[in-house]
């Protein structure tokens, strides 16, 4: 054992070397989270350590320094969520606005207007309400109190390709392009700019109703629909005005061919970079000022317009916008609450924003790029960046940013913003759903049903949050002795019997053989009771609670999963998804076996080609997620291009027909996105490869040798001694893949988020959704439980059934 | 060729065909990395221009024309082949005339002349053939060229000129006083200060344009002059930083500068090299904290001026060729510089590496013991502990992520890399369920005759298991160092200062909603993949040796 204790030592001294020191002078550690990614927080960044700069120089106050993270609230909910839970909260954060209202109501951000009030308003660095777009503002507003001040925006405009519409004689007096202003003239438009090849696939589409960025929101908004009703109390999703604009944009889609034949069209690179629209690719979109930075970057000599979206007939006057944007909040728990409301009265300056405009301008400028700047939610900041950076700057005039640029600050007035209520989140999700439902799936749901569901979804959510408030607190000091008792009793009567079964064998080590066993199993035995039972007991308990990861638990009983089982059609569709991927196991281990048999021999370069094989496995997903939407591309994508170059692709369609899908349209289609997902996990089959090797290199070669010389041909020696052989690795790489298929969830993560119309929500994926974005810890965690029990029996049977088929012998029984 | 040597290219043809479909994801990810902006933004004409990154142009003068970025005329699909002949022909002078009305008052080399007529003819064919409805190519051919003629506006000139005719020019200076404010330079003009350097006979507003044919240099390295004086609106002592507005043209060739006042002679310590095509703000500074990271540093040297008049500043501009090869490097690595610099790219390898390296020695010790004790010692509860250990394989890692965190913030350990390691001392799961299967298929005899010469349970583990499952530790080890690289999740949650994040989380910093930084994207994550691959190209070669050894018995 001596040897193990210096390893234990020599795995923990660099680990202590790399710990932080304690200081002694009791500085300030700021923390800020969600500075935002790319190039964006180069800006935030300076216009932090001015600050740093500013605090410090003032030697009355304790020295502070600004501890940075660009990972924050949108894409990582669970980060904050563990952290706020954990006790352990950022001081700061940058919130996206839309999701305030379903933290704050959580009681997860503390309310900023003791510290507004406090202020002296004439302070030029004062937060005052005035200075901001009501749109901007009122979203970080719940229930009267403020939780955020927000600092960026944006306004959705229509973006038009002038040459393409001048060039299809949509012009005003003078022959300049005019884009559409009613609903009707958009679709004519979007009908017309459309140019298909001669093999039917498109060259150009006019307009998308909902690439760029869009929605459902903007189109009921611009109908006069509204979400929610005054009040809060009630979800109006399936108001008929949004009716009316689902109708629309659904009629749009049907009119160009159908959504999935649009969308896969449009699918590239990601945005940015190949944006149809800046080849011309697309005519017109709508999206946020945001894009005039893409356009800016890839194409400045582009000409193109921006324009109020057009709006249904009767309100074709009144100029309308949906503006989003993010803001700076104070976590509860926060450790300094003051430092940190001067943090965000500086970044809200003026003064913050010139410095952050000018690192981002000179960050541009020294790669040749033409720099756009995005709108503020403080309409002073507006006012000195048009002065100082957009109309002083000689190219941005030249190309028209400087005009369009106006022309999306002067929309902010005009803007409409998400509801600002608990279940936004699910609001949001459901909306999106009913969209999918209505396009994707229309034989089943008409626009007005695919609304009802979402609207009821949303209205169970609402009345279970208000039943939350009459439910009893969960009763922690029975339940968790009850617990305890259970696990106890359980583990003794297990020891016992085993413990009498081992005296009773009776052999002279067996007392020092057990000690050894305890000995080396005690690590894992150790972490598994420190790391597994104790988290594992909290989740079991918390399934049956409702539990929000910032209030104290309340006991729900059995709701959560009568619920799931019974009332919650998500649950059983994740569970299909998954269930789909499971069965897709054996064909991964068949690619598998194929793979390490094609590379088994030990031959020149083998160790090359083996590499080679497994390089899919290590590229980060980041990086291959990209990768991935370009090549199931439709259009241009390897595999339908390989497909076309073996002559498969007919066979494939007519296939892909059958399943419903209109074409080859791997993530566009909901019967296709899964199948899409496999073959993504077949690319990767190097990993499971290792272990197939390992296997077919234990099989003793005189067995070969021995067939061969009786005669047996290369089927039969696979079939009578590879398989055989091999079995123990087969019931290895079934259970392991059974269990990863049910686990997944990166994948439709990163680069499906579930969709089309829900086919790739995985299980794990929705369970992370409940937990994370719905704020249903308790609901997750019966989920998680009804997962394991799933799991568990999967892989009972398939222990149960082993004995028959697995063959575990070593060579001594050849 | 014998019939074995045939087989044996048949499977080596094979086994290249699939290295190169399995390879494509990194051979992707590398090309990538070295393309820069607008190479990823064009739309490639096959799947190898796709993967392949291009050489920058080989620029022998300035200005020059971007001749591989325009395309031979291309026919309009639903157009009669017959037609397109005819009109092919007289596509280039019917556009290029069009394109005089505008360009005639623009001064250009006579040696551009040629290819410039051909290219921009090019180019506007390309942007006006994209925008025509097919109907039109059904119409008589007289109805075509009008039609066409009449789409030439001067915006369509003005995008090919400034996409194809790439030049150098020098912009007014300013100054940068230490209060961070900027005053522009009034007046003056850039002077070609010695033979054979030019300046462009064109006149233009606050701008110049530089001429130079790098091969009538005398010697390598080619240079050329240029120099500019000013009067400094603020004192010279509290200047910061000189700004030259430098037009770049791509050409990876580079600029180095001097700036002279108070008799005194400052030079550049790193070249400004002329990788953008477009207005490059350059930052020349002369003390103080760096104004920001694309500053250039000035260093004082012994040399003295003759520029000694109080108040007056000379900035010279010098102009290097860069050999074919330098350029290229300089172009191919780029995305790699940049990637260093955007963020703290290496404090995250070493964070990685750190926390990597502890995961895996932890990972072998501890499961190697819990798997020798699970398939090979008999003690009370071990079938019962072993499935348990399988149940816990089945957990979703969501379940016990709030619990945990918890214990570690308590523990002190959140905000620190431990937490990331920690949990492999503890064993996981799945590699001790890998190594059991892998010891139960494994002989005994060596066991059991150790065994009878004496030998302790750990002496048993040490000196007999340990070797014998030699090639899953080689497994685990790659396993668990991919994890560990690879790992997202929790330093997503456990590390909240940017001083500790690692690599996968580093990747993230490059990826935004709008444009994301794919260059420096590719190279980080082709920087992060490649140790993985190197160490599962080399461990495979052991554990197959691991395996041949243990084969040997009877």
């Amino acid at each position: 054992m001596r040897f193990a204790f210096a390893f234990f030592c020599c795995a923990f001294l660099p680990a202590a070397a790399f710990a932080e020191g304690g200081d002694s002078l009791e500085p300030i550690e700021l923390v800020v989270w969600g500075l935002g990614e790319g190039e964006s927080q180069i800006g935030r960044v300076a216009a932090m350590d001015e600050f740093e700069r500013r605090w410090n120089a003032d030697s009355s106050r304790p020295p502070l320094k600004i501890v940075k993270s660009v990972q924050g609230g949108r894409m990582n909910p669970q980060r904050l969520m563990t952290a706020i839970a954990g006790g352990a909260p950022p001081d700061v954060v940058n919130q996206d606005r839309f999701s305030i209202g379903g933290w704050a109501s959580r009681g997860a951000f503390l309310p900023l207007n003791p510290f507004m009030e406090a202020d002296d308003r004439t302070d030029p660095l004062a937060v005052r309400r005035e200075d901001y777009f009501e749109a901007c503002w009122e979203e970080a507003v719940y229930e009267g109190s403020v939780y955020a001040v927000p600092n960026s925006s944006d306004a959705r405009v229509l973006f038009y390709n002038m040459d393409l519409l001048e060039a299809a004689g949509y012009v005003d007096e003078q022959g300049k392009a005019k884009p559409p202003t009613t609903w009707a003239e958009l679709k004519e438009y979007a009908v017309r700019l459309t140019v298909e090849n001669a093999d039917g696939s498109y060259e150009r589409i006019g307009f998308i109703p909902n690439y760029g960025n869009s929605w459902l929101y903007l189109y009921g908004w611009q109908n006069e629909g509204r979400f929610m009703s005054a009040d809060g109390e009630t979800c109006t999703l399936d108001d008929p005005r949004i009716v009316e604009a689902l109708e629309y944009m659904k009629e749009v889609y049907e009119a160009l061919g159908g959504r999935a034949a649009v969308e896969s069209f449009i699918s590239v690179f990601q945005a940015g970079a190949l944006d149809p629209f800046l080849n011309g690719k697309v005519a017109m979109k709508i999206d946020t000022n945001g894009f005039m930075g893409t356009v800016a970057r890839w194409r400045p000599d582009l000409r193109f317009g921006v324009a109020p979206a057009p709006r249904p007939e009767a309100y074709a006057d009144e100029p309308l916008t949906w503006s989003g944007g993010f803001s700076w909040a104070i976590p509860r728990g926060a450790k300094h609450p003051d430092a940190a409301w001067e943090f965000i009265r500086w970044m809200s300056g003026v003064e913050a924003a010139k410095i952050e405009h000018q690192a981002l301008q000179r960050y541009n400028k020294a790669r040749g790029r033409l720099y756009v700047p995005g709108i503020s939610a403080n309409a002073r900041v507006n006012e000195w960046t048009l002065g100082n950076i957009v109309e002083n700057s000689r190219e941005l005039e030249r190309y028209g940013f400087a005009e369009h640029y106006k022309t999306c600050v002067r929309m902010m007035q005009y803007s409409r913003f998400r509801p600002v209520t608990p279940v936004g989140q699910l609001l949001w999700d459901e909306h999106r759903r009913a969209f999918d439902r209505a396009t994707l799936s229309p034989n089943q749901f008409t626009p007005r049903e695919a609304l009802e569901t979402g609207a009821q979804e949303t209205q169970r959510e609402l009345e279970r949050l208000k039943q939350r408030r009459a439910r009893s607190p969960m009763y922690w000091t029975i339940a968790v002795p009850l617990l305890l008792l259970a696990v106890g009793v359980g583990a003794a009567l297990v020891f016992a019997r085993g413990y009498a079964a081992q005296q009773r064998a009776l052999r002279p080590d067996a007392k020092q053989e057990a000690f050894a066993g305890y000995l080396f199993a005690s690590p894992w035995i150790f972490g598994f009771l420190l790391l597994t039972i104790g988290p594992v007991s909290a989740s079991i308990l918390l399934s049956f609670t409702e539990y929000d990861a910032l209030n104290p638990a309340k006991f729900a009983g059995l709701d959560n999963y009568i619920y799931l089982t019974t009332k919650d059609p998500v649950f059983w569709k994740s569970l299909g998804n998954t269930a789909y991927m499971a069965l897709a196991v054996p064909l991964g281990m068949a690619v598998g076996l194929g793979l390490a048999m094609l590379l088994s021999a030990e031959t020149r370069g083998s160790a090359a080609y083996r590499t080679f094989f497994y390089l899919p496995a290590v590229v980060p997903v980041v990086a291959s997620s990209i990768l991935w939407v370009w090549v199931l591309n439709p259009n241009s994508g390897l595999l339908n291009t390989a497909l076309q170059f073996v002559g498969l692709d007919g066979i494939a369609e007519s296939m892909a027909r059958r399943f419903g899908a209109d074409g080859l349209f791997w993530l566009q289609e909901e019967s296709l996105a899964k199948p899409a997902i496999v073959l993504m996990g077949l690319w990767s089959a190097g990993s499971s490869m290792v272990i197939w090797l390992a296997g077919l290199k234990s099989v003793p070669k005189q067995l070969y040798e021995a067939a061969e010389i009786d005669g047996a041909g290369r089927l039969a020696r696979f079939i009578r001694i590879t398989l055989p052989m091999l079995t123990p690795y087969i019931f290895f790489n079934l259970v392991m893949g059974i269990i990863g298929a049910f686990q997944i969830f990166t994948q439709a993560y990163v680069m499906t988020e579930g969709g089309p119309a829900d086919s790739t929500l995985f299980y794990v994926y929705y369970l992370f959704n409940n937990a994370f974005h719905y704020f249903r810890m308790g609901y997750a965690s019966a989920m998680a439980w009804i997962l394991f029990g799933i799991i568990l029996i999967l892989t009972l049977i398939q222990f149960k059934l082993a004995p028959r088929w697995v063959h575990y012998g070593s060579s001594d029984s050849s | 060729m014998s019939r074995s040597g045939l087989k044996r290219a048949g499977r080596h043809a094979v086994l290249i065909f699939g290295s190169a479909l399995f390879a494509l994801p990194f051979i992707w990810l590398v090309s990538t990395s070295l393309k820069w902006d607008r190479e990823l933004f064009m739309e490639p004409s096959s799947w190898f221009d796709r993967l392949r990154p291009r050489l920058p142009y080989r620029v022998l003068r300035t200005p020059y024309i971007a001749e591989r970025d325009t395309q031979p005329f291309q026919k309009p699909s639903s157009m009669d082949e017959r037609k397109w002949e005819a009109l092919k022909e007289s596509l280039e002078s019917l556009l290029w005339e069009e394109a005089q009305q505008v360009l005639t008052g623009r001064d250009y080399p006579d040696a551009a002349r040629n290819a410039l007529r051909t290219h921009v003819a090019r180019d506007l064919w390309r942007q006006i053939a994209a925008e025509k409805p097919n109907g039109l190519w059904n119409e008589s051919a007289e109805m075509i060229k009008a039609e066409i003629a009449d789409s030439v506006s001067y915006e369509k000139i003005e995008s090919a000129w400034s996409r194809l005719y790439r030049s150098i020019r020098l912009g007014t200076p300013s100054v940068q006083s230490l209060d961070r404010s900027e005053y522009k330079a009034a007046g003056g003009k850039w002077n070609a200060s010695r033979g054979g350097s030019l300046i462009s006979p064109r006149e233009m507003i606050q701008e110049q344009e530089i001429w130079t044919d790098y091969q009538r240099a005398p010697a390598p390295p080619y240079a050329s002059y240029y120099a500019y004086e000013i009067a400094s609106p603020v004192q010279l002592s509290g200047l910061a930083a000189v700004i030259v507005p430098i037009r770049a043209d791509e050409s990876y060739h580079h600029f180095t500068a001097e700036v002279e006042m108070n008799g005194e002679t400052y030079v550049s310590k790193k070249p400004f090299i002329l990788q953008n095509y477009g207005w490059n703000e350059t930052l020349f500074q002369l003390r103080g904290e760096p104004l920001d990271r694309e500053a250039i540093p000035l260093e004082k040297t012994d040399r003295a001026s003759s520029v000694v008049e109080p108040g007056r500043v000379k900035i010279v501009l010098t102009l290097h060729r860069a050999p074919y090869l330098l350029a290229a490097y300089r172009k191919f690595s780029r995305n790699y510089y940049e990637a260093s610099s955007f963020v703290s790219f290496w404090r995250y390898v070493l964070n990685t590496a750190m926390v990597t390296a502890l995961s895996v020695a932890a990972q072998l010790l501890s499961c190697s013991l819990a798997a020798y004790a699970f398939a090979r010692l008999r003690w009370p509860g071990r079938d019962k502990l072993f499935f348990l250990l399988i149940c816990t394989m089945m957990l979703p890692p969501q379940v016990t992520m709030v619990p945990l965190f918890i214990l570690a913030r308590n523990l002190g350990l959140y905000d620190t890399l431990h937490p990331l390691w920690g949990t492999s001392l503890f064993g996981s799961a799945f590699f001790i369920f890998l190594m059991r299967q892998f010891l139960l298929g494994a002989p005994r005899d060596l066991e059991d005759a150790a065994k009878l010469d004496g030998c302790g349970f750990f002496g048993l583990y040490w000196r007999v298991i340990l070797p014998l499952v030699k090639p899953a530790l080689a497994a685990v080890a790659v396993l668990q160092f991919m994890g560990a690289w690879n790992d997202f999740l929790s330093p997503l949650i456990y590390i909240s200062s940017e001083s500790k994040m690692t690599l996968s989380l580093g990747l993230q910093l490059f990826e935004s909603t709008s444009g994301a930084e794919y260059g420096m994207l590719m190279a980080a994550s082709t920087v992060m993949t490649l140790p993985v691959a190197a160490l599962f190209f080399f461990a495979q070669r052991y554990f197959i040796q691991g395996i041949t050894l243990t084969g040997i018995r009877g």
